[in-house]
């Protein structure tokens, strides 16, 4: 072991102790940002590590969510493991989780690492820590002021795929199904189509995307959830597999039950989303050993990192938050979709705004074209209420554009909460949702919080 | 002629938009153009039809067409583009002589310039339509544009850019940046050349500025001898010009640091 990498260790853990001394809060890459300048190659060192027990997860959408799955399968089953819980996804957070769990001599305190790991980091991170499985649950538009199309992550990611590895694929998902080719070994998972299946064919406006590997339309036999579903290309042969190795099939959201092989498997979160995560977990699950009861007992008792965000009381409104993600239009579908799903009457107030992640901060909305509003316009929302200092009127125009009409629609140049909150009040109906980024639904919850306390 | 007796008038008048692989071209909202350019269609009086060309064996009627768009794609799919359009090229270059407008958005850019330099050392050709190169960058530029069109109309639209554009002398500016990146960080931002437009205006770009897609409309129907100007009645824009307001205040903040 190097004098360096003994220091870099140190400085680590130093600086996680003092973290933890001073103020939890300032983040969980701090460690690894110091070790990392102590040590730029400290990944490399890190004893235990082999690619056989490391397991690496990464692609647009539900990273967090399947990681903490398969942690939790393995965990439950006894198995020892080292894992990025918090979603520290980049190369100062899993150096971050390293330093947490190696012991003073560099040693890994797991028999299986796995790490969530950020697409575009993951050809750094795979460079001094190559796995030998890799999952990728999808390749989607994303966070296009640093991600710019999902080309360039595709490019990113194959670029680590190499005979060496096990690659888990998302097998409803056209974009990642072109890693297929560079990989040792592929197992692919999917979803069955099942209640809440649907397809586009009354839409005009609807587009599906460029076959990976030709450029041609991309054909749906059917959506599990928005982009993804059973496909082929409509010029070349690229599909996905009629029968990948691990399908859900007989999904039953209601009961929260599928079966995979015939064993059958129950689960909690009931969104359809969310089985795609449970899929990927148990492809990945499986190969390392475990049975289908073991994984099935671990699912029932898995909660989301965070838990589930409580609902927010104002006046006499319940609001019910949903959250996107910057720029993600799969995330903002599924919020769309769980409104849609709720036939009760509603009032959405929509707190779309400025993109804060990177500089410069600007005002992208054209996300939301790419998603469908139909299916909330048709279940009776009362009224909208926008609200953002930048973007309230794009937000309106959206709701326009899908056809709700304007005198529904409430602009509200702001994001002053005591504004949105009595404009809330305008309106008799109790059944709110919020579709805002997660800070500005932290602001708002709070500010709830003390007005009825006051 | 009043704006209401001309848009009797106009209401006679068909807007044909031919939109070219939406599948293929399918990123970054550009649906939305479409969707704002028949609602400004609307708002002059016209009636707007869209036909899509969704297969790259499916033969675009180029005769039909008063717009032909290119909505932004990969960088990539626009070298697959202009690949499969080049045996059409023909017909498409007969029906941009006789005015119809072709538009291409952001990346798509590639598809109509005469050749695009990739990060990695390739190089792609694109239908030559533009003088004007496209080369790859190796940072994505994103942020809101402000330009300003030779008219003195400006418009508000977001760009996310993976590509410089570098024209010729045969290209000219679509305008004036006033904010943001464009073409090059130089001032310039998109192309016209004859009826050929090229812009990295995404945000929808047509939805956010009515009035922007009210001139390529006027454009496109000029080519046909229909006369129109593209004026459109503010109390029609409230939500659109209330969005530039907006827009334009938080721009002037962050000019101010």
């Amino acid at each position: 072991m190097s004098l360096r990498f003994r220091c870099a260790m140190l400085a680590g853990k130093l600086t996680a102790c003092l973290i933890l001394l001073i103020d939890k809060e300032i983040g969980t890459r701090l460690p690894g940002v110091v070790a990392l300048k102590v040590d730029p190659q400290l990944l490399r060192h890190i004893k235990g590590v082999t690619r056989e027990n490391t397991v690496f997860v990464t692609g647009t959408n539900g990273k967090s969510t399947t990681t903490n799955l398969i942690a939790h399968a393995l965990l439950s089953a006894g198995r020892r493991v080292v894992c990025n819980f918090e979603g520290a996804n980049l190369e100062s957070g899993v150096v971050s989780t390293l330093l947490k769990q190696t012991g003073w001599d560099g040693r890994l305190k797991g028999d299986i690492l796995l790490l969530e790991t950020d697409e575009r980091f993951l050809p750094i991170i795979s460079e001094k820590l190559p796995p030998g499985h890799l999952l990728v649950t999808n390749i989607q538009k994303d966070q296009v002021q640093r991600n710019g199309e999902p080309d360039l992550i595709l490019k990113k990611i194959a670029s680590v795929i190499n005979k060496d590895v096990t690659l888990y694929l998302n097998n409803d998902e056209p974009n990642s199904g072109g890693l297929a080719q560079l990989a040792g070994k592929v197992v692919r998972y999917g979803v069955a189509p099942h209640s809440r299946s649907f397809n586009k064919n009354d839409d005009f406006f609807a587009v599906t995307q460029p076959c990976p590997i030709c450029g041609s339309p991309i054909r749906f036999t059917t959506y599990n959830i928005d982009n993804i579903g059973p496909f082929h290309c409509s010029a070349c042969d690229y599909a996905s597999a009629p029968r990948p190795d691990f399908l859900a099939e007989e999904v039953d959201l209601e009961s929260c039950r599928f079966t995979v092989n015939g064993e059958p498997y129950g689960f909690t979160y009931f969104t359809p989303y969310f089985l795609y995560c449970y899929i990927g977990a148990v492809a990945v699950a499986r190969g390392f050993g475990l049975t289908a009861e073991e994984i099935s007992s671990s699912f029932l008792s898995f909660q989301l990192p965070g838990g589930r965000l409580e609902d927010v009381r104002a006046g006499g409104h319940t609001i019910r938050y949903l959250r996107m993600k910057q720029e993600n239009p799969e995330t903002v579908q599924s919020a769309i979709d769980v409104i849609a799903a709720d036939h009760s009457e509603k009032i959405l107030l929509l707190g779309l705004d400025e993109l804060v992640d990177f500089h410069p901060h600007y005002t992208n909305t054209f996300y939301t074209y790419d998603c469908d509003f139909s299916g909330l316009i048709d279940s009776d929302v009362s009224h909208y209420i926008c609200f953002s200092g930048t973007v309230a009127y794009d937000a309106a125009l959206r709701l326009m554009y899908a056809g709700v009409p304007r005198e529904k629609i409430t602009i509200l140049p702001t994001n002053d909460d005591a504004t949105i909150v009595a404009e809330l009040n305008k309106h008799e109906c109790a059944n709110v949702y919020l579709i805002t980024w997660l800070h500005k639904y932290e602001h708002l919850a709070e500010y709830a919080k003390k007005h009825a306390e006051a | 002629m009043t704006m209401n007796e001309r848009a009797e008038t106009a209401a006679k008048e068909k807007l044909n938009i031919l939109w070219l692989y939406p599948d293929v071209l399918d990123l970054h909202g550009g649906r939305g153009d479409l969707m704002g350019l028949a609602h400004a269609a609307e708002l002059l009086g016209l009636e707007p039809e869209i036909k899509r060309v969704d297969g790259f064996d499916d033969e675009p009627d180029f005769d039909w067409a008063d717009i032909i768009w290119l909505a932004p794609g990969e960088v990539r799919c626009a070298g697959i583009v202009a690949d499969k359009l080049r045996p059409r090229l023909d017909a498409l270059q007969a029906a941009l002589s006789r005015g119809a407008l072709l538009a291409a958005i952001d990346s798509s850019a590639a598809a109509v310039a005469k050749q695009t330099f990739r990060l990695d050392g390739s190089v792609f050709r694109g239908l030559g339509l533009v003088d004007m190169d496209c080369r790859e960058m190796d940072q994505v530029v994103g942020n809101d544009i402000w330009f300003a069109l030779p008219d003195g109309e400006e418009v508000m639209a977001i760009q996310i850019s993976l590509l410089k554009l570098e024209l010729g002398e045969q290209a000219q500016p679509l305008g004036r940046v006033v904010y943001g990146y464009g073409n090059d960080g130089k001032g310039g931002e998109g192309a016209v050349q004859g009826s050929v437009v090229v812009t990295n205006a995404l945000g929808p770009v047509c939805v956010k500025n009515p009035r922007f897609a009210a001139r390529l409309i006027c454009k496109a129907l000029a080519g046909r001898g229909v006369e129109l100007t593209p004026d459109i009645a503010p109390e029609l824009t409230q939500v659109e010009d209330m969005s530039f307001d907006l827009i334009r205040t938080f721009i002037h903040k962050k000019q101010a640091g």
